[in-house]
């Protein structure tokens, strides 16, 4: 009789912990699930009754992960909303300080701000003084809020703009080959152009509000928009003129 | 009849030596011993120290990202160490951050991650957050029976 109970207790837990499993994410478990507990249910009308679904904790009966509820998908949408309408304001208001933007550029991303040198290893059709618009944007970011892009945010949004300041050569880097004992050696040296760009202008195209549920970076920072403190995450807060800087 | 006194008393010789040895010997002046004097020794190890600088200039970029090495089981660059700690401050580790960051559509690289890790905290908390929500809702779709809603970070924008 031991081992016919014993048998018996190999299904019950395994359909346990199968509805388990579902159960952890709070979603009601499916048809799947009632075909591994039909069998061992008609067995289970001989014991003691116990409320639906309880499950003594034993250390089966949950699965090994820790268990974790997602938010309802109403209350979600609603605090979405209210926080990306607290980040339109902030931005239609222009209350934020220095911005840093994610480019991709010449085939590297850069994390710049404004008044920050550039380095392109490139020779680019550029006149010394012009000024260029850089459009591949990943991510824009103030203090108090980060603006993610999947993977770019549109052009409508924020403005990245640079200046060539001069294009130089790069210093005479030698690529030497040699081979031992064969009297093979070969250099060469070479010297590439690099334009320099100069002073990043950064700002928000002033009119169009975030479209896309591009949320996710704010979801954090909401607990610090109560706190206007001066400093913010680059450094000393310097000019914020910036703020006012917004297309014409 | 060929006359070849002129051109045998004409030798064509070598007048700009000295700055042929220079042109190799300033390259050695920092090393040690006599091969920052003698132009024999130096043109060896000069010549070995530009097929070094060579190499390790393509091995600067890939040692960033990885570093192959006899004790290294895994092979981390600075970047990815540096990720794999700011990471594990907020409880995650590299692989899940990394993999559900790029489920996400952000294509942020690991030199800009590095950056923003050292330089923007909030915003490394905030792509931390998403990439732990969106770990969530990927365990709810794949134990899930297939009937919930899928998430909301899960979505995939479309670009034409």
């Amino acid at each position: 009789m031991a081992a016919a109970v014993a048998a018996w207790a190999l299904p019950v837990t395994f359909g346990r912990v199968v509805s388990a499993c579902s159960r952890s994410i709070r979603r009601p478990p499916g048809p799947g699930a009632a075909s591994l507990w039909s069998a061992p249910r008609r067995f289970r009308s001989q014991i003691a009754s116990s409320p639906q679904g309880y499950v003594p904790k034993t250390s089966l009966s949950s699965p090994p992960w820790p268990e974790t509820v997602l938010p309802e998908p109403a209350e979600e949408t609603r605090h979405h909303a209210e926080v990306v309408g607290k980040v339109n304001e902030l931005i239609a208001t222009g209350q934020y300080g220095r911005l840093f933007a994610v480019v991709h550029f010449a085939s590297h991303q850069w994390k710049v701000t404004s008044e920050d040198l550039i380095l392109i290893e490139n020779e680019l059709d550029v006149a010394c003084g012009e000024r260029i618009r850089l459009e591949k944007v990943l991510l824009v970011g103030a203090d108090n809020f980060t603006l993610l892009g999947k993977p770019l945010l549109g052009k409508d949004l924020v403005r990245v703009e640079a200046t060539v300041i001069e294009k130089t050569e790069s210093w005479p880097k030698i690529n030497m080959k040699f081979k031992k004992r064969k009297n093979y050696k070969e250099e060469k040296k070479k010297i590439s152009p690099e334009p320099t760009s100069a002073s990043i202008f950064l700002y928000f195209v002033c009119g169009t509000p975030p479209q896309h549920s591009l949320v996710t970076g704010v979801q954090v920072h909401t607990q610090d928009l109560n706190l206007r403190t001066p400093g913010h995450q680059n450094g000393p807060d310097k000019l914020n003129h910036y703020a006012a800087r917004l297309a014409p | 009849m060929v006359f070849l006194t002129v051109p045998l008393w004409l030798r064509s010789r070598l007048t700009d030596r000295y700055w042929r040895v220079q042109e190799v010997l300033r390259h050695a002046r920092h090393f040690r011993g006599r091969k920052n004097r003698c132009y024999r020794l130096a043109v060896r190890a000069v010549t070995r120290a530009f097929v070094k600088c060579t190499r390790a200039r393509r091995l600067k970029r890939r040692s960033m990202r990885t570093v192959s090495g006899p004790g290294d089981e895994r092979k981390t660059g600075l970047w990815i160490r540096r990720i794999t700690a700011a990471s594990q401050e907020h409880g995650l580790k590299y692989p899940v951050f990394v993999g559900n960051l790029i489920k996400c559509q952000v294509e942020l690289n690991r030199k800009v991650l590095a950056d923003l890790a050292i330089y923007e905290p909030k915003t490394f908390k905030s792509l931390a957050a998403l990439a732990k929500r969106r770990r969530q809702e990927g365990f709810a779709a794949a134990l899930g029976d297939g009937k919930e809603p899928e998430g909301i970070f899960s979505r995939v924008v479309q670009y034409h």
